[in-house]
């Protein structure tokens, strides 16, 4: 085949490099962003499906449950108003169906869109780096800054897979336009911002973990601040200092503004040259943040039990602790609800129908406890992936290698799934009454409440755990699954009424299958079918265990 | 302990249409050192991993240490240390804490003053994460954990792949620690020289099946010595015996392969031809390993369709 091309091409490297062949630091950029994106063609366009569908369900419900301008209007005056959701939504700065389902899916979906951006940077920088492949990739006739670059492009990629179709799907709202493009800069802007962050986290810290850590808290950080500056009017400044606040700057539907987003583009820009010229003046896999050494000897790390928690366990309080930094902020601004009831006639005729103020606090606690619940079972789908992951390198094979059995090894996995699914609701439920508390909450009730919703969303978590143990034992590719569940449970609680879907659909998630509390009535028959399924369910993949070929002995 | 360490008869394994092992026989005598040899693919890795329990077979006999390796697992892995051939740990964890785990879930109670000497032979730094190593230092690891309390059966796939010779010859001075007690060795390797070193038995086993085993003596014997030779007389005579093949000449310079068993006739015969400077080598492993996968060379060499391959069917 080459003799056929020989004589009419100079194949010598002189050659190439004299007919304009890249050997730049960016040599070979593009040729590592289209492999990038064949490895994300399946989880890119899923996670932008999934974003995007959040905001087209939200737009629907918004349009079904309140159809009327006037009823709109209610809304913005009474919920839009109220301290509560300007630290989590931010002001609803106008009434159209377009303008309040921006709102309601908000500020919240632009920091998730932050986070998935830099998860994807992280994950085709440090994460290659890592696992040795960027060294491959280097020793071929890619530039130094290849890696990184493709990186951030596929950054700035994700960011508008997310924000082109949020924009059009706004678009097609009756006042959509002109907002929508607004909407579409909004999420673009914090994802180049975001984008930058990860390229450079990424270069200091020397795990992958590490970094999507970093870079995650960071946005995280950014969006609770700008929360602050919401209900704080003398701390209005904290909007200018997170990319999330310029986002909220550009301010869609009141007086947009294109200065916030340009704010955003060049933070990320700027952001991502530092990392350029950390990457051009540092070793492959060094950086400034080095695991520090540990212990030579194991104290009492003899187990299956001991070994499953320290490996997994770490993320029991970093989940539990991240999701109750939301339930603090609930908790203290949960009184404020109460004071609003006797300042505005309009609210307290709204809110007769909820039971008062207490009837809206308890809407609003079972509501966000239901989140720390499915947090509870998204957390077990993680941590069972992991182990999935664990055995796909060899590790299962060597534990078992050892005189451990194999249901022995199933029994400290489900043991520390439960304690997982127990801890992360009632750390969550303690934080919002802590939160509460601070702000002049009654005693005992700001405890007991929370903690009761806690308590009724631990066995719909035990059950998502028991299905991804039992998908474990018999399927361990197909664990995830299991997050149907969860996604289902998510999307049936806001939107199932209001769609007018049939109550057995919305019912398919466990988390439908329980009563809200504080609220509603308990019936103990519900929850102790719901822990015997689980229960049921981690005996069927401990026994798909033991009968199974291991994925790598 | 008197029971066969490993007995493997007639043991096959499909994945999907992959035929890994087919028909295989393989058996480990007691305080034997016994070496598995095959190419990339040939179903050794398998083997262990049946023999582990980690896997099931389809069909034929496994037996491990007398017992059944998947109904009596946990009894016999206490009796057996395995280091797997792609060592995968916990990146958390430093080194010390590994090999305190691998021996704790064992439930051995070492000697942590042998654990330490066992760290430094094979210099190893403790403290370090398990992150930061390479693989050979993975390796080590495995390995400390391994051979730092005595077991009957140790499983070993290809131990020494990641480690530079010193460290080589470590291990094995190592292993033959454990064998002067009375340990029972399965080493699966591609390093000839660490095999007729180490091992008393060698099965060589392609696409799933084994095509010579036996010990290295038995093996030699069915193979052909080399012979290089001075020769002031005319070498025809020697040509004409039976047993001896490719006869070159080169001036005073004679070469040529014997039969094992012409050997007496051979000697008998050049002693009455004036040689100087006789050598006779017995084949070495590697040659024996070459003539059972010799066509596949071959086919490599005349560059041909890497399909024709036969011993990579996975």
């Amino acid at each position: 085949m080459s003799a056929t091309l020989a004589p009419a091409v100079d194949r010598s490297p002189a050659a190439r490099r004299r007919g304009g062949a890249r050997t730049t630091v960016t040599a070979g950029t593009w040729r590592l962003v289209r492999m990038a994106l064949h490895r994300d063609r399946t989880a890119l366009p899923a996670t932008a499906a999934v974003i995007v569908a959040m905001v087209a369900i939200t737009a629907a419900s918004i349009t079904k449950g309140y159809p009327t301008a006037a009823s709109r209007q209610e809304l913005a005056a009474t919920l839009g108003a109220s301290p509560a959701f300007l630290a989590l939504l931010g002001p609803l700065q106008a009434t159209g169906v377009a303008a309040v389902s921006s709102w309601r899916v908000g500020l919240f979906m632009i920091a998730a869109v932050g986070v998935v951006v830099a998860m994807s940077v992280v994950r085709h920088t440090r994460k290659e780096e890592e696992a040795g492949r960027t060294e491959l990739v280097r020793a071929g006739a890619t530039g130094a800054l290849a890696p990184l670059l493709a990186a951030g492009k596929v950054g700035v990629i994700t960011a508008a897979a997310s924000a082109v179709p949020i924009m059009l799907v706004t678009a097609r709202l009756a006042d959509g336009r002109p907002g929508a493009w607004w909407v579409g800069a909004q999420y673009f802007g914090v994802g180049v911002a975001a984008a930058g962050l990860a390229m450079l986290v990424a270069q200091l810290a020397t795990t992958s973990r590490t970094a999507t850590a970093m870079a995650a808290a960071t946005v995280m950080v950014g969006y609770a601040l700008r929360g602050v500056a919401d209900v704080r009017q003398d701390l209005g400044w904290l909007h200018w200092v997170s990319p999330i606040g310029w986002a909220q700057k550009v301010d869609p539907f009141g007086t947009p503004s294109l200065w916030p987003f340009v704010l955003c583009l060049a933070l990320g820009v700027a952001l991502a040259v530092v990392a350029g010229v950390v990457a051009l003046h540092r070793d492959l896999g060094a950086g400034l943040i080095q695991p520090r050494p540990g212990p030579a000897r194991a104290a009492g790390l003899r187990s299956p039990w001991a070994l499953q928690v320290r490996v997994h366990g770490s993320t029991v309080p970093t989940w539990a602790v991240a999701a109750g930094s939301y339930g603090l902020i609930v908790g203290l601004i949960l009184p404020s609800i109460a004071s609003l009831l006797t300042s505005s006639p309009r609210l307290e005729k709204a809110l007769t129908a909820l039971g008062g103020a207490s009837g809206l606090e308890n809407v609003m606690t079972a509501t966000v406890v239901g989140f720390a619940g499915m947090a509870a079972g998204a957390w077990a789908i993680t941590v069972t992936m992991a182990l999935v992951h664990d055995e796909s390198l060899g590790r299962l094979g060597l534990v078992l290698s050892t005189p451990v059995s194999r249901g022995r090894f199933a029994g400290a996995a489900a043991g520390l799934l439960v304690i997982g699914v127990v801890a992360i609701p009632v750390v969550f439920a303690l934080m919002l009454a802590g939160g509460h508390l601070m702000a002049g909450g009654p005693m005992p009730t700001s405890l007991t409440d929370p903690l009761g919703g806690a308590l009724v969303q631990i066995p719909p978590s035990l059950v998502v755990a028991g299905l991804a143990l039992a998908l474990y034992g018999w399927a361990p590719r197909a664990v995830v699954a299991a997050w149907v569940l969860v996604v289902w449970g998510f999307i049936m609680d806001i939107a199932a009424v209001l769609l007018g879907l049939p109550s057995w659909v919305a019912k398919i998630s466990p988390y439908a299958l329980v009563p809200r509390v504080p609220g509603e009535t308990v019936s103990a028959g519900t929850l102790v079918a719901l822990v015997a399924v689980a229960v049921a369910l981690a005996v069927v993949g401990a026994l798909g265990l033991r009968r199974r070929d291991l994925i790598n002995g | 302990m008197t029971e066969q360490p490993v007995e493997i008869r007639d043991l096959r394994k499909r994945f999907g249409t992959v035929r890994a092992l087919d028909g295989l026989d393989l058996v480990v005598e007691p305080g034997q050192v016994a070496g598995f040899l095959g190419p990339n693919g040939a179903g050794k890795s398998t083997t262990i991993r049946v023999l582990l329990g980690m896997l099931k077979p389809d069909s034929g006999t496994v037996r491990l240490l007398g017992g059944d390796p998947r109904r009596d697992a946990v009894a016999l892995h206490q009796r057996l240390s395995y280091v797997p051939g792609e060592v995968a740990l916990w990146p958390q964890l430093t080194g010390g804490e590994t090999v305190d785990l691998l021996l704790g879930l064992r439930g051995v109670r070492t000697d942590p003053a042998r654990r330490d000497r066992m760290m430094r032979r094979f210099e190893l730094n403790p403290t370090t994460r398990v992150a930061s190593y390479s693989k050979g230092n993975r390796q080590k690891i495995a390995l400390v954990a391994a051979l730092a309390a005595d077991v009957d059966l140790l499983v070993l796939d290809e131990p020494t792949s990641g480690l530079d010779p010193l460290m080589a010859a470590v291990f094995e001075e190592t292993v033959r620690e454990h064998v002067a007690r009375g340990t029972a060795v399965l080493l699966s390797s591609h390093v000839m020289a660490e095999v007729e070193a180490l091992c008393d038995t060698v099965t060589i086993i392609r696409a799933g099946k084994a095509v010579q085993s036996g010990s290295l003596e038995q093996l030699r014997r069915l193979t052909r010595s080399a012979v290089t030779v001075h020769l002031t007389g005319d070498p025809a005579p020697l040509a004409a015996l039976p047993g001896v093949h490719d006869l070159v000449r080169d001036g005073e310079t004679v070469r040529f392969t014997v039969d094992d068993d012409a050997t007496g006739e051979v000697t008998a015969a050049l002693s009455t031809l004036g040689p100087r400077a006789l050598t006779m080598a017995p084949p070495s492993l590697e040659e024996m390993f070459l003539r059972e996968y010799g066509d596949e060379l071959a086919a490599l060499e005349s560059d041909d369709e890497p399909a024709t391959r036969r011993g990579s069917r996975r």
